[in-house]
C-alpha cells in the first residue's frame, strides 16, 4: 500500500473523533447545550457504520482526482496476478472512499474494546437499545488503561512503517545504482 | 443558459442530511430517552435523566451512570465517599454513596474531586433512600484523552501535508509530483 494510502486509512482512523473538536470548543466557553445537543448527538452519529459511511463519502470528495489508477509501491503481489479475492482487494484500495470506510471500521472495533459507559458503540445506529451496544468490555473509555492495551497497535504500526520506509530507500539505492 | 451539476453535489447532500439527522435524532433521544434496557445480568447504562424518569423501575437494579461529580466529601473514619452527580442541562442532581471506599476502590482520595467526570456502578435507590449506592467508580481523563487525540490528528495533519499538495483554492487535494522512482520516501 502507497504511503499515500496508508494516509487516507489513517484519516479514515481518526475521522469519527473530529467531532471531537466540538466539545473541546464547548468545554472551553462552557456551553452546555451546545454540548448536549450539538457535540453529543453528533459524536453518536459518527461512531456507527453508517456515520463512518457518512463521513468517508464527504472527505473521499477531497481525494479522488489523486488516487485514481495509482500502482501499489510496495507489492507484495504484482497487480493483475494472484487470486481472485487479493486482485479484488487491490482493485478496491484504489478507491478512497473504500480506504476511508475501512479506517473508519478499524477505528470501531477498537472503541468496542471499551466497557460500553460513558456512551458506547452503538454499530447498527440509530438502533439504540442495549441489545445494539456491543463491547469485549476490555478497558474503561477515556482512561489510563485504554493507552496501555492500545500501546502495542501502535509500536506494531510503528514498525511496520519503518520497514516500509527501509525497504523503499533499499529499493531507490538499487535503483540509482542501475542507472 | 446551461446549468452544470457539480458530481459532488450529491455526496454533500448525503453529508449534510446524515449531519442533521444525527443531530436530531440525538437531541431527541435527549429529551424523551428511550426506555432502559439491558442484555443479561449487565447493569442498565443509563443517562441521569433517563434514572430519574425511571427511579421506579430501576429502583434495587444495578445502573452504571456517566457525569460530574460535585460537593465530594470522604468520611475516613466511617470510609464512606459521598458526592453528588450531575446533569447541568437538566439541572439533575443524584446522590450517591460509596461505603468501604478504601478496600473497594482503587482510587486514591485524592482522584476523585470536584468536577470529575466519573463512572459509577452502583444499585439504584433513588425511591427508597433517595441516593446511588455505589459499588465501583472509575475516574475519566477526559483532559488526557483530548490531548492524546488532539496529537493524533496534528500527526494526521503533518502527514497529509507531506504526501499531498492542498489547493485550497480549488478545495482538492492532489498527489505530489514524485521525482524519485516509485516506493522511496
Amino acid at each position: 500500500m502507497t504511503k499515500e494510502k496508508r494516509v487516507l486509512f489513517l484519516i479514515g482512523n481518526v475521522m469519527p473523533d473530529f467531532v471531537r473538536l466540538l466539545y473541546l470548543i464547548s468545554s472551553a466557553i462552557n456551553f452546555q447545550s451546545f454540548t448536549t445537543l450539538i457535540a453529543v448527538p453528533l459524536n453518536n452519529g459518527s461512531h456507527s457504520l453508517l456515520g463512518v459511511l457518512a463521513y468517508a463519502v464527504f472527505i473521499s470528495i477531497f481525494f479522488e482526482p489523486s488516487l485514481a489508477f495509482k500502482q501499489s509501491s510496495f507489492k507484495v503481489i504484482k497487480p493483475g496476478h494472484g487470486p481472485a479475492i487479493v486482485r479484488k482487494w487491490q482493485a478496491a484500495t484504489e478507491i478512497p472512499l473504500f480506504l476511508l470506510v475501512i479506517g473508519g471500521v478499524a477505528h470501531l472495533f477498537l472503541d468496542t474494546f471499551m466497557w460500553p459507559f460513558g456512551g458506547g458503540i452503538y454499530w447498527l445506529y440509530p438502533l439504540n437499545g442495549a441489545e445494539f451496544l456491543w463491547s469485549f468490555k476490555a478497558w474503561w473509555p477515556s482512561s489510563p488503561d485504554a493507552i496501555i492495551f492500545l500501546a502495542p497497535f501502535f509500536v506494531v504500526a510503528l514498525i511496520a512503517e519503518l520497514v516500509m520506509a527501509l525497504i523503499g530507500k533499499s529499493k531507490a539505492r538499487k535503483h540509482a545504482l542501475l542507472n | 443558459m446551461k446549468t452544470v451539476k457539480h458530481p459532488n453535489s450529491l455526496k454533500i447532500g448525503i453529508f449534510c442530511a446524515f449531519i442533521m439527522f444525527s443531530i436530531f435524532i440525538g437531541s431527541y433521544w435527549t429529551f424523551y430517552p428511550p426506555m432502559p434496557t439491558r442484555v443479561g445480568n449487565d447493569p442498565y447504562n443509563v443517562s441521569l435523566k433517563s434514572l430519574v424518569d425511571n427511579a421506579r423501575m430501576l429502583e434495587g437494579q444495578e445502573v452504571v451512570i456517566t457525569s460530574t461529580a460535585r460537593l465530594v466529601h470522604w468520611n475516613a473514619s466511617a470510609d464512606v465517599m459521598t458526592f453528588h452527580v450531575h446533569d447541568d442541562y437538566f439541572g439533575i442532581t443524584v446522590p450517591v454513596m460509596i461505603e468501604n471506599w478504601t478496600s473497594s476502590n482503587v482510587y486514591p482520595v485524592s482522584q476523585v474531586t470536584n468536577g470529575s467526570t466519573v463512572v459509577i456502578r452502583g444499585t439504584c435507590y433513588l425511591q427508597s433512600k433517595g441516593y446511588i449506592a455505589g459499588i465501583e467508580l472509575h475516574v475519566l481523563l477526559p483532559d488526557l484523552v483530548y490531548l492524546i487525540s488532539i496529537t493524533g490528528l496534528v500527526a494526521i495533519i503533518v502527514l497529509l501535508f507531506h504526501y499531498f499538495k492542498v489547493d485550497f483554492k480549488k478545495l482538492v487535494i492532489t498527489r505530489k509530483k514524485q521525482d524519485s522512482p516509485e516506493g522511496t520516501t
